[in-house]
């Protein structure tokens, strides 16, 4: 086997692991943007009175809240659970935590890459409207976005009014995921 | 309304954030004091205390209900590693790869044409 044949095998062999490598980093956000189609079904059916409404039949999750956020263009399907594979499909509801705009903290938890990318752009006072499956619409604004360390960070609940909690990973722009440090959004039906 | 407790290391790159954000909505807001940038709502503690508070969110259960609704799982909302996915790390090493390809075969076409 000459030289040359060596190179080109091994330029073949690097070209068709960046052709994988490539594609499997483009699957994880058209996974994330056509799931939200297949969630906007589900939630449907949830709406009309279907307990646990799984978007596909080996689904471990189903929605349990639509939240939108008008200034930035945003309508997101929120699942129940926080588990990886939950967040590969939209951003997640902790489970604990008070039910989407109900009286009470709920916590959100979403990918800063793909469904929570826009955190990065809201802004103190953004309205966030929060529909749950009786179809009650809580309209709450941003009280406060802040980076946090969640190895000892501590978030205190309010059980008076209704609150929501926007947790995803921060800095926005780094390439490795994990990470010590979170971007929290804090809203509240009280600015109103 | 929700205050959040966190160490010296996020404060800090909290207080660039909300620095970098004012820059860039020009708002005039680019002096703000980083000693205490998010006002009331934001307890800075002292190390000690707050390393006092990480051990108990870990391992105690009083801890978690005093902070916590009850039965809510710590870890399960601010675990590590599930707020982003490996997409951009996918992304990265397969243009890495590409181009070194692209080096590679440019090379090997340079010397079969010499």
């Amino acid at each position: 086997m000459t030289r040359r044949t060596l190179l080109i095998g091994a330029a073949a062999l690097l070209a068709g692991v960046g052709l994988w490598q490539l594609g499997q980093g483009a699957w994880i956000y058209v996974k994330a943007r056509l799931a939200q189609r297949l969630l906007q079904r589900a939630w449907a059916r949830t709406l009309r009175g279907e307990p646990e409404a799984r978007p596909w039949p080996w689904a471990d999750t189903w929605p349990v809240a639509r939240l939108q956020v008008p200034a930035h263009g945003v309508d997101l399907i929120v699942l129940t659970g926080v588990s990886g594979r939950t967040l590969a499909f939209g951003p997640g509801h902790a489970p604990g935590s008070a039910v989407p705009g109900a009286h009470g903290t709920a916590i959100v938890t979403g990918h800063r890459d793909t469904h929570f990318r826009f955190l990065e752009r809201v802004q103190q006072g953004d309205a966030i409207i929060v529909e749950g499956p009786d179809r009650r619409r809580s309209r709450l604004r941003v009280q406060e976005t802040s980076v946090v360390d969640s190895r000892t960070a501590v978030i205190r609940t309010e059980d008076r009014s209704a609150g929501l909690v926007l947790v995803t990973c921060y800095p926005f722009d780094a390439v490795r995921p994990g990470g010590p440090l979170r971007y929290v959004v804090t809203a509240s039906a009280s600015g109103e | 309304m929700f205050p959040l407790i966190q160490t010296e290391v996020a404060a800090k790159h909290n207080a660039r954030w909300q620095r970098r954000r004012s820059q860039r909505n020009g708002d005039g807001l680019a002096e703000i004091d980083v000693g205490n940038p998010l006002g009331h709502d934001v307890g800075a503690k002292p190390a000690g205390e707050l390393e006092a508070d990480a051990s108990e969110s870990r391992g105690l259960s009083h801890a978690l209900k005093t902070n916590l609704p009850h039965g809510w799982d710590y870890t399960a909302v601010f675990g590590l590693g599930q707020g982003a996915t490996e997409g951009p790390v996918h992304l990265a090493l397969g243009l890495i790869a590409l181009l070194l390809a692209a080096g590679l075969g440019t090379a090997v076409i340079r010397a079969m044409k010499a």
